[in-house]
C-alpha cells in the first residue's frame, strides 16, 4: 500500500474531515476504496441542496440517512430548497428529528411556492440545549408555546422569515438566548401580513453584532424599532421602514454601517423645521452611536443628516478614526460639514457616484473653501474609489485634499476605467502640478 | 511584567518554552495546568518537534491581546499562508490538534483537507492522496449505483 499519510488517520478523524464537506462530496468518497465505502454514513452532518438530486429523491435519501443513524447525534443539518419541487411539508419533520438528536447547526432555506404559503418550523426549535447556530431563510416560525430556551445559541440569522401574530415573538426568542452574539434579521416584505411585528425590540446583554435590514415597501408610520445592547460592537442598520427608531446603551459600539432615510419620506415629509419628533429621533440616534470608531455611511443617510443638520448641529464623533462614505456630485459641501463632526478622523474612504437624481436647491459651489478640523490635524489617509480621472468631481476632490490636508501621508486613487493603463504617466504628470500642502504625501493610483 | 512560562517537550526530546497563556489554547495542556502537573515540563509523546514548532507558531498568532491586536480578516489571510504545507505535515497537524485539543486549529486543518476533496471526482481524489482503489470494477459500479445522484 503506497497510500500517503491520509490513510494513517484513524476512521474517527477521517469522518471528522468529511464532516466539513457538503454531503454530495462526502458521498463521493464511498468509491475511493473499500476502507472509505461506509465512512460517509457515519458523518453526523447532512448538508444538501435539493438541486443535488436530479430525480428529486432527496426525501428518501434523508429518511434513509436519519434512519441509519438513528442512535447517534447529529451535529449539523443544512437543507436548501434551491429549486422548485413539489412541496411536501417534509422540512418541519426533519427539523424535529435532528433537533432531537442534539443538533448544533441548523440551516434551512425554504422555497416560496406561491404567495402566502410557507413551511413553518416546529416548536422544538425553541427548546434545544445544543443549538449553537440557527439560520432560517424563507420559512415561517410559530408563536412560541412555551418559554424559549436556547442556552447555547450564539448565531441567529433570520431572513425573509414569516411570523404569526405574537407582537412579542422576537423579544421572547432573544430573552431565551443568553449567549447570543451574532444576530442578523432581514425582515420580509409580507404583503399578506402587513401589520405583523410592528414594534421590534432587540434587547440583549450578550449581543456583539447585529444586522437589521427592513426595506421600505409600505407608506406608513406604525413600525418602530428599539435596540438595547450594551455589548454591541457592530451594528449594520439598514432599516428604512421604521418610523420610530430608538437605540440605547451603545457603550461598546465600535463600528456602524448605516443606510437609512429614517422613514423621512413619509414619517417626516422632507423634515420640515416643524417636525420636532423626527428631529429628536435622529438626534438621539446619533448621540447614542457617537462613540463609534469606524463608520460606513450611505449617500441617502448623509442627505437626511444634511437636511437635519440645518435644524440642530450633528453631535461630535470624537472617537471616529475611520469613515467610509458614498457621495454624489452635489454633496461635496455636505461632506465637509459632516467631516467637521469628526475631529479625530485619520482614515477617509469616499465613493463617488456620478448619477445625480437629486436636484440641488443651492447654487453649485465652485470652490470648496471650507476646511474641517480633521484635515488640519489628524487625517492621514484618503482613498477615493470609482474615480474617473478627467471628470470634474473627482478632480475637484483630489485637488481639494492635496491642497488642504496638512498631515496627509497617503492619497489612494482607485480608478474606475481600466483602459487608462497607459495614461498613468499623464495622470501622474497632471497630479504633480496640484498644490500639495503635505510634502510627504504619497499618491497611489490603483486600477 | 513577566508572564508565566511553561516547557513543552516533543516526542523526539526537544524542549520549547512557551507563555502559559499561549499554551493553554490547548485544552489538554490547560487541564494539566489546572491539575498542577507541569513543574518539570509537559511531555507530549504524540507530537514530534517539527510539528510542535508549527503548533506553537499557530497558538502564538492566535493569542490575541493588546500586544498582538489582529483583525479577523488578517487572521484568515495568515491561516492560508500557514496551511501552505506538505500533505504529510497537514495530517500530522490534524493528529496534533486533535491530541492537544485545539479546536480552531483542528477546524482549520480539517477544513483544509476537506477543501482538497471538495468538487473533485473520485479519480482526482485518489490521485491527490495517493489512495489505492481496491474495488473490482463490478464492486465499484455497485457502490456508485447506491448513490447515483452524487455521481451525476
Amino acid at each position: 500500500m503506497n497510500c500517503d499519510r491520509i490513510c494513517e488517520l484513524p476512521d474517527s478523524l477521517l469522518t471528522q474531515v468529511l464532516s466539513y464537506l457538503p454531503t454530495i462530496d462526502s458521498v463521493k468518497t464511498s468509491v475511493l476504496s473499500k476502507r472509505w465505502e461506509f465512512l460517509w454514513l457515519r458523518v453526523p452532518v447532512l448538508d444538501l441542496k435539493v438541486s443535488d438530486f436530479p430525480d428529486e429523491n432527496y426525501a428518501s435519501f434523508i429518511d434513509n440517512f436519519l434512519e441509519f443513524n438513528r442512535k447517534s447525534r447529529m451535529r449539523k443539518f443544512k437543507l436548501k430548497y434551491d429549486e422548485y419541487t413539489y412541496d411536501d411539508d417534509r422540512l418541519a419533520g426533519w427539523v424535529v428529528t435532528t433537533v432531537d438528536r442534539g443538533i448544533q447547526h441548523l440551516d434551512a432555506k425554504g422555497f416560496e411556492t406561491n404567495m402566502c404559503v410557507r413551511e413553518f418550523m416546529p416548536q422544538n426549535i425553541y427548546k434545544c440545549n445544543t443549538l449553537v447556530s440557527l439560520m432560517l431563510v424563507t420559512v415561517g416560525i410559530e408563536n412560541p408555546e412555551f418559554v424559549v430556551s436556547l442556552p447555547s445559541l450564539k448565531i441567529m440569522h433570520l431572513e425573509d422569515v414569516w411570523y404569526y401574530d405574537d407582537p412579542l415573538i422576537m423579544e421572547k426568542i432573544i430573552s431565551g438566548c443568553p449567549v447570543l452574539e451574532d444576530f442578523v434579521l432581514i425582515r420580509p416584505i409580507d404583503f399578506c401580513n402587513l401589520d405583523v411585528l410592528q414594534f421590534l425590540r432587540v434587547r440583549s446583554l450578550s449581543l456583539r453584532s447585529f444586522r437589521l435590514t427592513f426595506e421600505y415597501s409600505v407608506s406608513c408610520t406604525y413600525f418602530s424599532v428599539e435596540i438595547d445592547a450594551p455589548r454591541l460592537e457592530y451594528l449594520n442598520f439598514n432599516d428604512d421602514q421604521s418610523d420610530t427608531i430608538v437605540v440605547k446603551n451603545m457603550t461598546s459600539l465600535s463600528m456602524i454601517d448605516i443606510d437609512s432615510e429614517f422613514n423621512v419620506k413619509f414619517g417626516g415629509s422632507r423634515l420640515e423645521p416643524g417636525d420636532l419628533r423626527k428631529r429628536d429621533i435622529i438626534r438621539d440616534f446619533l448621540t447614542a452611536i457617537s462613540c463609534v470608531r469606524h463608520m460606513i455611511i450611505s449617500r441617502r443617510t448623509l442627505e437626511v443628516l444634511d437636511r437635519y443638520s440645518k435644524l440642530v448641529p450633528i453631535p461630535k464623533f470624537d472617537n471616529l478614526y475611520r469613515l467610509q462614505a458614498a457621495v454624489s456630485r452635489s454633496m461635496l459641501q455636505l461632506l465637509l460639514v459632516f467631516l467637521e463632526s469628526c475631529p479625530n478622523l485619520e482614515n477617509l474612504i469616499l465613493r463617488v457616484h456620478l448619477q445625480d437624481f437629486t436636484v440641488s436647491t443651492e447654487p453649485e459651489q465652485d470652490g470648496l473653501t471650507y476646511v474641517p478640523q480633521c484635515l488640519l490635524s489628524s487625517l492621514e489617509c484618503v482613498e477615493i474609489r470609482e474615480l474617473i480621472m478627467g471628470e470634474e468631481t473627482g478632480e475637484k476632490l483630489v485637488r481639494y485634499f492635496l491642497k488642504n490636508s496638512v498631515v496627509l501621508k497617503k492619497l489612494i486613487l482607485r480608478l474606475e476605467d481600466s483602459s487608462i493603463a497607459n495614461q498613468d504617466s499623464d495622470i501622474f504628470k497632471e497630479l504633480s502640478t496640484f498644490t500639495k500642502r503635505s510634502r510627504s504625501c504619497e499618491v497611489i493610483i490603483i486600477h | 511584567m513577566s508572564s508565566k512560562m511553561i516547557v513543552l517537550m516533543s516526542s523526539d526530546g526537544q524542549s520549547f518554552e512557551v507563555e502559559e497563556a499561549v499554551a493553554i489554547q490547548s485544552q489538554t495542556i490547560a487541564h494539566m495546568v489546572e491539575d498542577d502537573c507541569v513543574a518539570d515540563g509537559i511531555p507530549l509523546a504524540n507530537v514530534e518537534s517539527k510539528i510542535l514548532v508549527k503548533v506553537i507558531e499557530y497558538c502564538k498568532k492566535y493569542h490575541v491581546d493588546e500586544a498582538n491586536p489582529i483583525s479577523e480578516e488578517d487572521l484568515n489571510k495568515w491561516d492560508e499562508k500557514f496551511m501552505d504545507l506538505e500533505q504529510s505535515t497537514i495530517f500530522e497537524l490534524i493528529l496534533a490538534a486533535n491530541y492537544l485539543n485545539i479546536k480552531s486549529l483542528f477546524d482549520l486543518t480539517c477544513q483544509t483537507v476537506a477543501d482538497m476533496i471538495k468538487g473533485k471526482t473520485p479519480e482526482e481524489i485518489r490521485s491527490t492522496f495517493n489512495i489505492e482503489n481496491d474495488f473490482t470494477p463490478e464492486e465499484e459500479e455497485a457502490v456508485r449505483k447506491e448513490n447515483q445522484w452524487a455521481f451525476e
